[in-house]
């Protein structure tokens, strides 16, 4: 236990610095600061403020300029934006060690390499929920500003439930990431994996599996194709989605724990 | 003999713990390509042991094998008498630096040391300031390590191996990108911490004759194996001598010490080269021998083989190996 506290701790150390907090935070930001833009278009012009492919989605998913609207756009923002942004931040928590050439420091330590993993996917989960909480705040305080319609704390607490149950079922996600990382030894492998994963999830949503390919659940329950596409989520959706991320945790323990580091 | 037995335990572990590090046998492949091929070797505590050889001899590996970074193909490491485990607490006994240094690049030079010293859990405070102090970082303790220059980044490799006074070091290349002055200094610090701390040491190079300024023994590998080790304190009488004698008659000085029972050989022009052992112990001998046959002696001189050519022939392939 000692020990996985110093690896937890040594691990915020690591990152004190690094330019990943500010990148993901900007990036995830846009998220809600686009999402308020639409709103304020919406609020002055109704559907003809919008154009283009903007509009047609927006007709699609029945946006209005309300709280309901603009807080589901914040649950697919992160259901969809997620994926992207958690990927690249377990790419990186995983794989700068090999691109830095650190790695091999944190091997002939008292500390285990299981621990050493640990304490990464537990930095890796703080800090996807410290961003989607700081979206959350962000998109409140647009709100607020805009002066949204609509607001209930029952819809809220409802759309609170889905926001962070999205989150979670994409931070499940990072352990299969986190193995790319090792194996591949750098994270343009597991940035690779992230793209194609995610352009498969598109492709096999449109073809209607996409609640069995775990990469697309996250997005289906967020309701990024719209509310009715949840319905189609069933307990093997999610059982698939449990299933990759434990293979990808014990995957990662065991080729870290097993691996020989030539370089 | 039962009487004994308890003298034999505590001797045993005396020997163990004496060696400090014991390969039997290891042996590395990566695929086709033998890396390291059944070295065996103890390094005794307080030992600074130079592992020696050229680029891809096998140092690094070796390095990586006692360090539980790879796993032997076959054969059996033991350091402080047990088998290398992970995650063990004899790590903290263990300081190493691998290959080119390498840092958090956004983390300044504390900050670095600050990572390793959480992860070893060491207690002692004040065990970063006195690595800076040591190692002359001083000046550099709130730089970026991204901005170190080649031979401060070495400091640092440097300082995280010994951050926790480990009583082994196992440095690879350690002085590496260092200025002279730095080489000296590493030198004189590595050199006080085992003979003032017990500390053993296991250092690699591919110079010798930096090897040879610090080690106590020197093992030579070559394309994975450990061809020869030496005693540095041997090394003086390894290393091949020849004496030149030019005098204003070579030809008949030539006849002179050859009558004498000496060896020595005869070039068209220049002086003639002697490397009879009786004649490099006591060349005083032989210039006397000449001064009695009237012979004018213009110079009398021994060259020494430089390391370079000792350790190029120490891996030369043995006259049996090239028949095999």
């Amino acid at each position: 236990m000692n020990t996985a506290w110093h690896a937890l701790k040594a691990e915020v150390l690591k990152n004190k610095h690094s330019p990943i907090h500010g990148i993901t935070l900007v990036a995830f930001a846009l998220a809600p600061i686009f999402g308020g833009i639409i709103m304020f278009l919406m609020q002055s012009r109704g559907m003809d403020g919008l154009s283009g492919a903007l509009r047609s989605k927006s007709e699609v998913l029945a946006i209005a300029a309300d709280w309901p609207s603009y807080l589901s756009i914040l649950t697919q923002a992160v259901g969809v934006g997620g994926i992207l942004i958690f990927g690249f931040i377990t790419s990186w928590l995983f794989g700068r060690e090999f691109s830095d050439g650190t790695v091999k420091d944190l091997i002939a330590l008292p500390v285990s390499r299981a621990n050493i993993l640990n304490a990464k996917f537990i930095y890796a989960t703080t800090w996807c929920v410290a961003l989607v909480i700081c979206n959350l705040l962000i998109g409140l305080l647009i709100g607020f500003i805009l002066g949204l319609s609509g607001w209930e704390w029952s819809f809220f607490a409802r759309e609170l439930n889905h926001y962070f149950l999205t989150t979670f079922l994409i931070i499940l996600l990072n352990t299969p990431v986190a193995y790319f990382a090792l194996w591949g030894k750098g994270y343009l492998s597991p940035l690779g994996l992230v793209t194609i994963m995610l352009v498969l999830s598109q492709i096999l949503g449109a073809l209607g599996v996409g609640q069995y390919f775990p990469w697309a659940v996250p997005g289906l329950y967020s309701g990024s194709g719209g509310t009715a596409y949840r319905s189609h989520l069933n307990y093997m959706s999610y059982a698939l989605l449990f299933l990759t991320s434990i293979a990808g945790y014990f995957g990662s323990i065991r080729y870290w724990s097993k691996t020989d580091l030539e370089k | 003999m039962k009487a004994y037995w308890p003298f034999k335990v505590v001797q045993s572990y005396f020997w163990m713990m004496e060696h400090v590090i014991e390969t039997s046998a290891l042996t590395k492949r990566f695929g086709s390509l033998t890396a390291i091929d059944e070295i065996s070797m103890h390094v005794r505590q307080g030992e600074i042991y130079g592992f020696l050889g050229l680029n891809g001899a096998g140092k690094t590996t070796l390095i990586r094998a006692l360090l539980g970074m790879i796993k032997p193909s076959q054969g059996t490491i033991k350091l402080f008498g047990h088998q290398v485990k992970q995650a063990s607490r004899i790590w903290n006994d263990i300081g190493y630096m691998v290959e080119t240094p390498a840092s958090y690049p956004n983390l300044t030079v504390v900050e670095n040391l600050q990572v390793y010293h959480t992860l070893r859990g060491l207690k002692e405070p004040r065990a970063i300031d006195q690595i800076v102090d040591t190692l002359e970082l001083t000046a550099y303790r709130s730089v970026q390590a991204k901005y170190l220059s080649l031979g401060n980044n070495q400091r640092l490799g440097l300082a995280k191996a010994l951050l926790h006074h480990p009583r082994l070091l196992i440095l690879d290349e350690p002085i590496n990108g260092l200025d002279p002055a730095g080489i000296v200094k590493i030198r004189e610090y590595l050199g006080k911490l085992a003979k003032e701390e017990g500390a053993t040491i296991f250092l690699s190079s591919h110079i010798l004759s930096e090897i040879a300024k610090l080690a106590t023994r020197i093992g030579i590998v070559h394309q994975g194996r450990l061809i020869h080790e030496i005693n540095t304190e041997d090394l003086p009488q390894l290393v091949h001598k020849t004496l030149y004698i030019d005098t204003l008659d070579n030809d008949r000085a030539y006849e002179v010490l050859v009558k004498q029972g000496l060896k020595v050989s005869k070039a068209k022009a220049g002086p003639l080269i002697c490397k009879d052992k009786r004649g490099l112990d006591q060349p005083e001998l032989l210039s006397e021998d000449l001064f009695k046959a009237g012979l004018a002696v213009r110079s009398f001189h021994i060259v020494q083989e430089d390391l370079e050519s000792f350790f190029l022939r120490m891996i030369q392939p043995l006259p049996h190996t090239n028949q095999a």
